[in-house]
């Protein structure tokens, strides 16, 4: 990967106790990309974001942000970094117009008159008491609070979760928005990829607490093929590239290949396009989580 | 950040406010009718003593003015444990509780110093607030100080620096309790036990030897020896060469002072016999109050450092 890398992990592990939520992730965020974590509940996405944040310590390995490894929890650290967590906590007994005062109060270089604009534009005024909002408006005000800090990278944990389709569509509009003006990167989790797909250029597969699939999405696409052919002749489609899913038909196999640069040369084999959903279910079912990590850290 | 704790916490401060306002309002009223009972008697009595003594004067005016209330007074001991448990324990817990605590530690105050400044400024307002009622206090019981003494624990827990500083260990046992438990319920619990587990040892068995007491020992019949105000800690009787009676001793020679009539203290004289005691002289006052607030602001400045290190080491 070249360019700057806005986010990266090493060998990075969480355990709670007994259990390790996250283990051995490896992953760098491309400065400047929408990127989209994606996994089944409990696959440790919150656990990755919140050590992404410094809001959880890790057992093992380390995160850096914008190369800053050390000190995470210090006013510089907290400023490269702006987070909506789960939920969208707020101060529910403050009004809106309160919680921009405690966003300039509690940051260096808060932009209250963007957060002002944008809160207007959206109708949501700055007496309206917080805990009177609908799910939607809060979520709003969240992402607006977060997005006024003028950070470099955006964090968002699963922002769509508890929103309906038109709040969603909104929520999307104005995230897009600051993404096309600013340099900001946005890393965004989500346990339905089709929420992401059309904004996401950066694509984290998480399950288990392990990454199966990490990488740019074109590039992705690019390098996976479904084909189609007989069973007895499977050696050959693996000659081609990775095998990540099979499936048995009627009249031979379909397998998801990744591509390892030669093309698969046998003739009884016919190669289509894969979806990126299609892919994304490929790697969530596959068994190993040890070959999928494997297949992970090749992308990264 | 000033303004954020205040938005914060103005609540919990309105409601301290009321009630050290309240309960001064209340000592104030009451306080007016006994400083003019004590200047209508027992201080011109004590200033220029009549034939007789003072003793039926004072006597009738300890009567009338310690009373109901003066018991009433033991359960303003939890007031400290109150204002730990409201204003204390929440300062972290609630963020925990709520969730919040992602929305404040992610802005770009860390949390440790989030925590200092919260813990400080608050800590300064509650401190302010008893020191601002002790003041009340001294001036309500000072007729009844002058005949008792300020070391009963009606005046020693709310005179001087005893309150405020019992409320600062209080306070910082609550934050604590908040940022090691994360749930409001279960930290105001803890620190209201937290706060008694100290508090109690410190006034039952502490208190008497935080210096060693002085021994007075006067012969029978002879001036009293021990001082209105002094704390006394034990005393009993003395024999012909000054030895220290046994209870069982004491008991008996009383017993024999009745038999024989007359009035006891002439009795214990013409035996020999005398007075002992172990006290704390009316003029160690400040010195004891100093050293136990001095031993409550340690415990509550630890109690804070260790809630922020906690925060710091595990936010989660």
């Amino acid at each position: 990967m070249n360019g700057p890398v806005a986010l990266q992990t090493t060998g990075l592990g969480k355990c709670y106790r007994t259990r390790w939520a996250l283990r051995g992730v490896d992953l760098a965020i491309p400065a400047g990309s929408v990127a989209a974590l994606v996994g089944p509940n409990g696959a440790g996405k919150t656990t990755l974001l919140q050590l992404a944040m410094g809001l959880l310590e890790p057992t093992e390995g380390s995160v850096a942000v914008f190369g800053a490894q050390a000190a995470p929890n210090t006013a510089a650290a907290l400023s490269r970094v702006g987070f909506v967590a789960q939920d969208h906590p707020l101060y529910g007994f403050m009004r809106v117009g309160e919680l921009l005062r405690f966003g300039v109060a509690t940051n260096r270089r808060f932009d209250a008159g963007y957060a002002r604009r944008r809160l207007e534009a959206l109708a949501i005024g700055a007496g309206q008491r917080v805990s009177r909002l609908s799910g939607g408006q809060q979520a709003q005000v969240a992402l607006v609070l977060a997005l006024a800090k003028r950070a470099r990278l955006l964090v968002l944990d699963e922002p769509l979760a508890s929103l309906d389709p038109l709040a969603r569509r909104e929520f999307m509009a104005v995230l897009m928005d600051e993404v096309a003006e600013g340099s900001v990167t946005v890393l965004l989790s989500s346990h339905v990829l089709a929420e992401l797909q059309r904004v996401a250029d950066h694509l984290i597969v998480l399950c288990g607490g392990q990454v199966r699939l990490a990488g740019d999405v074109d590039e992705i696409i690019a390098t996976h093929r479904h084909v189609t052919g007989p069973a007895a002749a499977e050696s050959a489609a693996q000659a081609g590239g990775r095998v990540v899913a099979a499936q048995r038909l009627a009249r031979g196999t379909r397998l998801l290949v990744r591509a390892g640069g030669g093309a698969i040369a046998h003739p009884a084999w016919q190669a289509e396009p894969a979806g990126l959903e299609e892919i994304v279910l490929a790697y969530l079912r596959a068994p190993g989580p040890a070959t999928a990590g494997r297949g992970g850290s090749e992308v990264a | 950040m000033l303004w954020v704790t205040w938005r914060h916490h103005r609540g919990q401060m309105a409601a301290c406010l009321g009630l050290v306002a309240a309960a001064s309002m209340i000592l104030v009223l009451l306080g007016l009718t006994m400083h003019s009972a004590w200047s209508a008697g027992p201080a011109g009595c004590l200033a220029a003593p009549a034939r007789g003594g003072c003793s039926g004067v004072l006597d009738g005016f300890q009567a009338r003015f310690t009373g109901s209330l003066e018991q009433l007074l033991g359960w303003m001991n939890l007031v400290p444990a109150l204002i730990g448990a409201f204003v204390g324990a929440p300062l972290a817990g609630r963020e925990f509780e709520t969730g919040t605590w992602r929305l404040a530690f992610t802005q770009a105050v860390p949390r440790g110093r989030w925590l200092t400044v919260k813990a400080l400024l608050l800590a300064a307002a509650v401190v302010a607030l008893t020191a601002l009622f002790s003041l009340v206090f001294a001036w309500y019981r000072a007729p009844l100080d002058a005949l008792e003494g300020r070391f009963g624990p009606n005046s020693f827990d709310f005179e001087g620096l005893s309150l405020p500083a019992c409320t600062l260990f209080a306070f910082g046992a609550g934050v604590l309790a908040g940022a090691l438990l994360r749930r409001t319920l279960a930290a105001m619990a803890a620190t209201i036990a937290g706060y008694l587990l100290v508090r109690v040892p410190m006034e039952m068995w502490l208190r008497p030897h935080l210096q060693a007491p002085a021994e007075v020992t006067t012969p029978a019949g002879a001036a009293a020896g021990v001082g209105r105000g002094d704390w006394v800690l034990s005393s009993g009787l003395t024999n012909a060469g000054g030895g220290r009676l046994s209870a069982q001793a004491e008991s008996a020679v009383l017993h024999a002072a009745q038999t024989a009539g007359g009035p006891q203290e002439n009795y214990l004289r013409s035996h020999g016999y005398g007075h002992w005691a172990l006290i704390q002289p009316a003029g160690r006052f400040w010195h004891f109050q100093i050293l136990e607030a001095a031993i409550y602001t340690l415990l509550a400045l630890a109690c804070l450092v260790a809630a922020v290190l906690v925060l710091r080491r595990h936010p989660r």
